[in-house]
């Protein structure tokens, strides 16, 4: 019984997306010495529609949880950076993902140690 | 024009559920960026004439509602969190005339403003009102839809001869039909401009197998070829293969009483001019009529015909 109610609400609330491989997942990889990566983000930078505050910092030389995106498509993604100073920085930057599909955002630094995404 | 639509004709119900079954409708949202999704959308449609069958004269009303729009997932109950839906209807009034061999239809078409729910919602575009109208008169017809931008597409057609007829007689001409019109640019699914468009369909044998051909100004459309188990033609299937942008879509429509099954039916594409390389349809199609209508006693219309 148990799993035959499992089953009607998973077909109520939409099943089409979990054949294709479900959301598209992120993972952040920090390359970079002087910042910690803390939050993923979609839309405006400053003011994001949707935001993921990871559980635990990235430090340097970390990877960061997988993180389910609510959306597919070519996506106007943003990440916030803390430095070891303390200071905020918000990279934004663009995504291009498919339904099921996964991808790792690398965060390095360049030679005046400014934040920089490879993916 | 439905087929339904004729001077014998009491009425029809038409139910359709229409979606994408691969991701792929990119619709472009003001904060997030261009989205890849699926599209979903729920149609009624209803015609009632009156008073009574007997009548030689009857008059009717028509309505229909549509909502939908792009998902990024589908849905059987409520869409999710984000989505893009839109609303439209359509009222109108009908009227018949046995005697004159005459049925026409018009009306006023309303669609609502986009509207993006979910995280970042807000409301796009203007919203559109238009109107239309069809007039069949023994085997000519003719419909149009029109906006405020003027007509958006007619078409003339030679519809099937709607006195009863005996296969072993004669099956040919009186099942041959055509059209051709103009469609413009916003409600053209084959291609990006205003074109000339028309189709021709011809039996090939008796009442049990058709062919017809889609192309306009801009080249091909499909080809499809029908067949009916029944002399009814009420269960059938039809095979369709259809080329847009250099792409070919191959289709099937399969018809049982009441119910049409169909997998890239580019009827739906008129409807919704929907770019995805996986459509899907279920309509649930049910007409009241006389019994000597159409191309023998008892003989229903073809469901899957472009509803207005």
């Amino acid at each position: 019984m148990k799993i035959w109610s499992m089953l009607a609400v998973f077909c109520l609330q939409g099943c089409l997306l979990d054949l294709y491989g479900g959301d598209p997942r992120v993972q952040m990889r920090n390359r970079c010495g002087t910042y910690r990566v803390e939050e993923l983000r979609a839309g405006d930078p400053d003011q994001p529609a949707w935001s993921r505050v990871f559980d635990v910092p990235v430090d340097s030389g970390k990877v960061s949880e997988v993180v389910d995106l609510p959306m597919a498509g070519d996506l106007r993604m943003s990440v916030r950076l803390v430095s070891v100073s303390g200071g905020d920085t918000v990279v934004p930057f663009a995504l291009s993902t498919d339904v099921g599909g996964f991808v790792q955002v690398d965060v390095w630094e360049d030679a005046q140690r400014h934040p920089v995404l490879r993916y | 024009m439905h087929r339904a639509l004729h001077p014998r004709s009491m009425g029809y119900v038409d139910l359709a559920q229409f979606q994408t079954l691969s991701p792929g409708s990119r619709m472009e949202h003001a904060q997030f960026g261009r989205l890849e999704g699926f599209t979903e959308i729920r149609r009624a449609t209803a015609v009632v004439m009156g008073p009574d069958s007997a009548a030689t004269t009857r008059w009717g009303l028509e309505g229909s509602y549509q909502t939908g729009g792009w998902t990024s997932d589908l849905y059987l109950v409520s869409p999710p969190e984000l989505n893009r839906q839109q609303s439209s209807w359509s009222a109108g009034l009908a009227g018949s005339s046995q005697d004159l061999s005459l049925y026409g239809a018009a009306g006023f078409h309303h669609a609502s403003r986009t509207q993006w729910r979910g995280p970042a919602g807000y409301i796009d575009g203007p919203v559109s009102n238009g109107g239309w109208g069809f007039l069949r008169w023994k085997r000519g017809g003719l419909r149009a839809l029109v906006d405020a931008d003027g007509i958006q597409n007619g078409r003339l057609a030679w519809l099937p001869d709607p006195e009863a007829f005996r296969p072993q007689v004669r099956w040919f001409w009186p099942q041959v039909e055509g059209s051709l019109g103009w469609v413009r640019s916003d409600a053209n699914p084959w291609s990006e401009g205003d074109a000339v468009a028309g189709d021709l369909r011809v039996p090939i044998l008796d009442d049990r197998v058709m062919v017809r051909l889609d192309a306009g100004g801009d080249g091909f459309h499909f080809l499809q070829v029908g067949s009916s188990i029944d002399p009814q033609g009420m269960v059938g299937l039809d095979l369709t293969w259809a080329v847009r942008d250099d792409q070919a879509y191959p289709g099937a429509r399969l018809r049982l009483p009441v119910f049409t099954l169909s997998v890239n039916d580019p009827d739906e594409w008129y409807a919704h001019g929907n770019s995805n390389r996986l459509v899907w349809s279920l309509r649930f199609v049910m007409t009241w009529e006389d019994g000597q209508t159409m191309y023998a006693p008892g003989r229903r219309p073809i469901p899957g015909e472009p509803s207005p």
